[in-house]
């Protein structure tokens, strides 16, 4: 006989089937209802998955200097549309142009935010994304930029919603040379029909030219990946200095400048250029910049040189220079605080995202490699177009659960898998929540450390991690405790409210175990 | 440091018995997969949705101070040790059982 018990276990499991299911028809219908490569902003949305490019231009000449940034946003969050990668390329052979910033920004990116500069002869570089990925133009030139053209090309991995799949050496045309003065331009496009198969078919003579537009643009993705990036400026050396005018002191990562009177604005840090960034060197062009609260100005001073060095701009150093003490600048009887405080060659790649003193290198080569040579080898492969992309899939990093029902097993592991992820990581990016009359909305990054002081959170920290630490010991301690007194293994089991593997197996087969 | 060394030695473990699980499970997969061939794929949205809701919580997780951050993660450790443990547990006594009705039916 199957007890009261037993009778509401069994309610349970078809209660969390019931919801499980419910959930999938949700999702279910979501996936079909979303299967169109969004394009948000910036230009014409509505380009459908089934012809799997994207391939826009967008003139800049209203991209003035300050402007927060033109956001496009390319495929879907499902696994219907991915994009597959992206190309950028933008032309910098525009008279008066000195250096543009391309900021790349996706959840998926292998290197989360991407800056590409250049001065000379335009960039192009590719990401790959198994997700809905933003691109975001920030203008860093000294004046606007005329006449600028931003290309994008989108490549989809071929996947459509309608349960058709086929090679990806088969699908996109991923190249476009968009005139100067038009808006948008896709010949493919217009040669297509609704037949998938028949434009493939048609397609076939570019497929060279798409091969070889993914390897030139994973060579440049290796280049840009192996970028480095270097701050001359030690914050560590500031240390703590009190003149006639106030205090100059490091506070964590931060510089903080207070003037201690109503008269000077200017507050001597007591060191020379050499002593707080010791390995400039004379002749070389170097760039400054930093980040301030309202109090702070917007230049330094070299007292020695006689000269004032205006945040975001370079300046060739002289040994002049270097025996100079460096003078910081706050409003009258405030406190001023310069964030992220940099010191970078002008001559090499140059980041817009803080570094820290030293010398910051991406490592990610040998995957970019071994990428490539999957690619190679998947492009290779003449055999049947309609195999499934389950390879390319797994090429590109993105998720396909080949076995889900281990995975759902373990899906606590996995959830805890990537929240430590998280926590590991020391950047932060600011929350997007897209654009508004214009104007980008987003939650920027919060260093709490710069608000209460580096004592204090230090302080903050030690307690609440031994307060942590003292839970978790203990709830160790009585875990351990339950499983290794005899006895106490069906309390546990009861308490968690989980039946034993043999009632489950008792439901499901029925009978009893003997 | 300590943070990273503890998640790639967590990543490992993870990894290790993923397999394992999916090795032992081999049949039952084939199973579910023939009557729910969709299964697959809806498993992959639940992950990306997982993943989408999680990117913004890392903006929180961010302001956390460093030994707070390792000491969550030595507990969320410890915790996936335990689960580990309790799956494994029910993975023995569920071959047992099998493997006693198999001899049973022999015998």
């Amino acid at each position: 006989m199957i007890s009261n018990s037993q009778i509401s276990k069994i309610l349970k499991i078809v209660k969390i089937v019931f919801f499980g299911l419910l959930i999938f028809r949700l999702l279910g219908i979501n996936v079909k209802a979303t299967t169109s490569l969004n394009v948000t902003s910036g230009i014409t949305p509505g380009q459908s998955c089934s012809t799997h490019t994207a391939n826009r231009y967008c003139s800049l000449n209203t991209c003035q200097t300050g402007d927060a940034g033109q956001v496009w946003s390319f495929g879907s969050t499902n696994d219907t549309c991915n994009v597959m990668a992206i190309q950028f390329y933008l032309n910098t052979t525009i008279n008066g142009f000195t250096a543009n910033t391309l900021k790349l920004e996706g959840s998926n990116f292998r290197n989360t935010n991407y800056y590409c500069t250049s001065s000379v002869s335009g960039c192009s570089v590719v990401f790959i994304s198994s997700t809905q990925l933003n691109v975001n133009f920030q203008n860093n030139t000294a004046s606007g930029i005329n006449n600028a053209q931003f290309q994008i090309n989108a490549y989809n991995d071929g996947f459509i919603n309608n349960g058709q799949s086929w090679k990806l050496s088969k699908i996109t045309y991923l190249y476009n040379d968009i005139g100067q003065g038009q808006t948008s331009t896709d010949e493919i496009i217009n040669n297509q029909n609704s037949n998938n198969q028949e434009v493939i078919e048609n397609n076939n003579a570019n497929t060279e030219t798409i091969v070889n537009n993914i390897l030139s643009a994973i060579d440049t993705i290796k280049y840009g990946m192996n970028t480095c990036y270097r701050n001359y400026f030690n914050v560590q050396n500031v240390g703590y200095n009190q003149s006639s005018t106030g205090v100059v002191e490091r506070v964590g990562s931060s510089i903080k400048v207070q003037s201690t009177n109503n008269i000077n604005t200017d507050v001597s840090s007591g060191k020379t250029l050499k002593q707080l960034a010791p390995e400039l060197a004379v002749g070389s062009s170097y760039r400054l910049s930093y980040t301030k609260n309202s109090n702070a100005l917007d230049y330094i001073y070299l007292y020695g040189s006689n000269a004032v060095w205006t945040n975001g701009t370079d300046r060739i150093i002289t040994q002049s220079d270097l025996n100079s003490t460096i003078i910081f600048y706050t409003a009258k009887n405030t406190t001023g605080y310069l964030y992220n405080f940099m010191l970078q060659s002008s001559s090499g790649a140059i980041a817009t995202h803080f570094v820290t003193y030293g010398e910051e290198c991406s490592n990610k080569l040998d995957t970019i490699e071994d990428t490539q040579s999957q690619i190679n080898n998947y492009l290779q492969d003449n055999s049947d177009p309609t195999a499934d992309d389950n390879a390319i899939q797994g090429v590109l990093g993105g998720v396909t659960i080949q076995d889900p029902l281990s995975y759902l097993l373990t899906l606590p592991l996995h959830l805890i898998q990537k929240i430590n992820t998280l926590l590991s990581q020391n950047s932060c990016d600011a929350i997007q929540f897209g654009e508004l009359y214009g104007s980008q909305l987003y939650l920027p990054c919060i260093d709490i450390e710069d608000y209460l002081g580096s004592s204090l959170w230090n302080t903050i920290d030690v307690l609440m991690a031994v307060g942590l630490l003292a839970v978790t010991i203990k709830k160790f301690y009585d875990s351990v405790s339950n499983i290794v007194t005899l006895g106490k293994e069906k309390e546990v089991r009861e308490r968690l409210e989980l039946p034993t593997p043999m009632e489950f197996l008792q439901m499901i087969l029925g009978g009893d175990r003997s | 440091m300590i943070a990273r060394l503890i998640t790639k030695f967590f990543n490992f473990i993870l990894s290790l018995i993923t397999k394992l699980v999916g090795i032992i499970l081999t049949p039952l997969t084939a199973l579910v997969s023939s009557l729910l061939p969709n299964l697959s794929s809806y498993v992959t949205i639940i992950d990306n949705f997982i993943n989408t809701g999680l990117t913004n919580i890392g903006y929180f997780f961010s302001m956390l101070p460093p030994l707070t951050r390792s000491a969550i993660i030595l507990e969320f450790n410890i915790i996936s040790i335990f689960f580990t443990m309790y799956a494994g547990y029910i993975v023995y006594e569920v071959t047992i059982y099998l493997v006693t009705k198999i001899k049973s039916m022999f015998l």
